[in-house]
């Protein structure tokens, strides 16, 4: 071998080790630019005061020109038309009423995921697509713990909740907010929604969701029965982009040591494989 | 009966399986070539044009899966904390070397394929640009088999790493995938190595010695496929999906399509090769039989990641 191509070799190689470290380094950079502070604005939910009259329902389809008509039965997901749903849930006797909605959370899995940069978390707290830029991946449908996003069909986008943001920017509460008469949803300052959440908890001897859940969401839930029981997922305190990048190192680390075992085998295979049958020059 | 919150359809396991059987057999057949062995010339030769069909049909369905906003991929890379970023980039880099190589191996008109295309005088003037040498032949192809495995070891880390999906969030995943990759890379140049003597107009020699040395590469493959399988099904924290794997769903497909055709009967069918290889049966034979189990093991291989893929989004 020519002292030429050895050094074009080193550089291939070099160019090889550096792709990988960037692909690594990138996906792995931590999630902290997506970090919100405590000054973000949230939702409070308290489910022992929601009655299910569903006018947070109507209010998000009017104020969003959302489709679809809102009866006492319908709508019961959520949808690309549908961004806020009352699920009734029975348990131990009970009936309870659950909102759903985008959680805004802290560290959201979708905003880390989303290839386009659709999906940004503002200063200010929510979480919103732009579907001008949404490519219809429906990488943030599957990364979604709460299974949020939902996928237009029609139009080939995302979308969901966006916390009003056009009110929100205009000092307004969200429309649902503002159209709950039993006093079920409230909308401040992350802090001051925790501290409402705490002091109901204790007033009804409840539960609380959304303090820790996932790295902490924008939506905290206060029930008087433990929410996981009411359809909303156990999770650990880890956010969702800090899951995605202890698996994506953890993958590497492992690939590290198989891809040098293999190279190691295949070096001592080689030494005591005899020569083949050379192609002179195709 | 489960419910099934699709976010990921056909088009996407599709995606996923064309790539991963472009990747697996672009390695594939750089390694043929790199061995220098003048036997496996054939398998490199149509590892190069399975790679390079792959790759295209790959990207021909996750181009249907985006639908209305195709022309929007440009927005694809502004993320760069995105798995999915990183694998269009891995994507867009392993294609050009799949491409050089196939046009390389084109260009060389040894089969009925290049012979064809060499008719054209527009495409015979292009593939006429690819008469590399082996040298900087097999300089593209180490450079593509490294992107090759960066593109599909993307596809198994854009899985496992989504903690959302207890199924899929598993490090077992990922290699179930990778080795699953290889397998369908070794299976699929053994397709197109046992149809190759109707390619070529020398009726070219394909020595049972190769294919029985790509059968020889996959069984164990299969084997640890199967083990992880097992590993996946027996320890990971997701028991409706396994239920929806095991007794549901997804039963049929798992259990017939998967264990049945994918690695049972492969399994049976390559011992039998053995025998009649023992026994000196006709070359003709055992070229079918060979044909036979290696198409069963692409089956399952499909039928894989559609159980992995539809498994991973049963929410109850």
């Amino acid at each position: 071998m020519s002292k030429n191509e050895g050094v074009t070799r080193r550089k291939f190689l070099k160019l090889c080790g550096l792709t990988s470290i960037a692909a690594a380094i990138g996906i792995a950079s931590s999630a902290s630019d997506v970090n919100a502070s405590p000054d973000t604005y949230s939702f409070m939910f308290d489910a022992s005061r929601c009655v299910n009259c569903r006018k947070c329902v109507t209010a998000c389809k009017r104020w969003n020109n959302l489709k679809g008509e809102v009866t006492e039965t319908e709508p019961e997901e959520l949808s690309a038309e549908t961004w806020n749903v009352v699920n009734e849930v029975h348990k131990a006797g009970n009936t309870y009423f659950i909102k759903r909605q985008c959680m805004h959370c802290m560290e959201p899995a979708c905003v880390f995921g989303c290839p386009t940069g659709a999906l940004k978390k503002y200063p200010e707290g929510p979480v919103v697509v732009d579907t001008e830029r949404c490519i219809g991946c429906r990488n943030c449908v599957v990364a979604c713990p709460f299974g949020i996003p939902k996928f237009d069909e029609k139009v080939g986008v995302v979308r969901k909740c966006w916390m009003c943001y056009n009110r929100v920017k205009s000092g307004l509460p969200t429309a649902c907010v503002e159209s709950c008469p039993y006093n079920a949803l409230f909308f401040g300052t992350r802090d001051e929604m925790l501290t409402k959440a705490k002091a109901r908890k204790n007033e009804i001897n409840g539960y609380i969701y959304g303090e820790t859940e996932a790295g902490g969401t924008g939506v905290i839930y206060v029930s008087s029965a433990p929410l996981t029981d009411l359809h909303l997922p156990t999770l650990s305190d880890k956010s969702q982009p800090t899951l995605m990048v202890d698996m994506v190192k953890s993958v590497i680390e492992v690939g590290a040591v198989v891809a040098s075992a293999a190279f190691a085998l295949l070096y001592f295979k080689a030494r005591r494989t005899k020569p083949v049958e050379k192609l002179k020059e195709v | 009966m489960e419910i099934i919150e699709f976010g990921w359809e056909l088009e996407i396991i599709l995606y996923l399986y064309f790539l991963e059987l472009g990747g697996g057999a672009f390695i594939v057949s750089t390694a043929a070539d790199f061995s220098g062995d003048v036997h496996k010339n054939v398998i490199a030769r149509l590892g190069a044009y399975l790679a390079l069909i792959a790759v295209i049909l790959g990207i021909v369905f996750v181009a249907l899966d985006v639908r209305r906003q195709v022309f929007r991929f440009l927005n694809m890379f502004t993320t760069l904390t995105s798995i999915m970023m990183w694998g269009t980039i891995f994507l867009f880099v392993f294609l050009p070397p799949v491409l050089i190589t196939a046009l390389t191996w084109l260009s060389y008109k040894e089969d009925k394929i290049g012979i064809f295309l060499s008719k054209i005088p527009v495409i015979n003037k292009i593939v006429d640009l690819f008469q590399l040498t082996r040298g900087q032949r097999l300089a593209v192809e180490v450079f593509g088999s490294f992107m090759a495995i960066l593109a599909v070891g993307y596809a198994g880390v854009l899985f496992c790493s989504i903690a959302a999906r207890p199924f899929w969030y598993t490090q077992i995943l990922f290699w179930i995938l990778f080795v699953a990759t290889m397998s369908d890379g070794v299976v699929g140049v053994g397709v197109m190595t046992a149809l190759a003597p109707r390619l070529s107009p020398k009726s070219e020699k394909v020595s049972t010695k190769v294919l029985s040395g790509l059968e020889k590469i996959d069984t164990p493959l299969l084997l640890i496929t199967t083990a992880l399988l097992a590993v996946q099904l027996a320890l990971t924290s997701a028991p409706t999906e396994i239920n929806a794997i095991l007794r549901g769903g997804l039963m049929l497909p798992f259990w017939i399509g998967v264990v049945g055709i994918g690695i049972v009967l492969p399994l049976i069918l390559a011992s039998y090769v053995k025998v009649l290889e023992k026994r000196e049966a006709p070359h003709e034979k055992v070229y079918r039989l060979m044909l036979v189990t290696f198409s069963l093991v692409l089956i399952g291989a499909l039928l894989l990641r559609y159980v992995l893929i539809v498994a991973g989004q049963v929410i109850g």
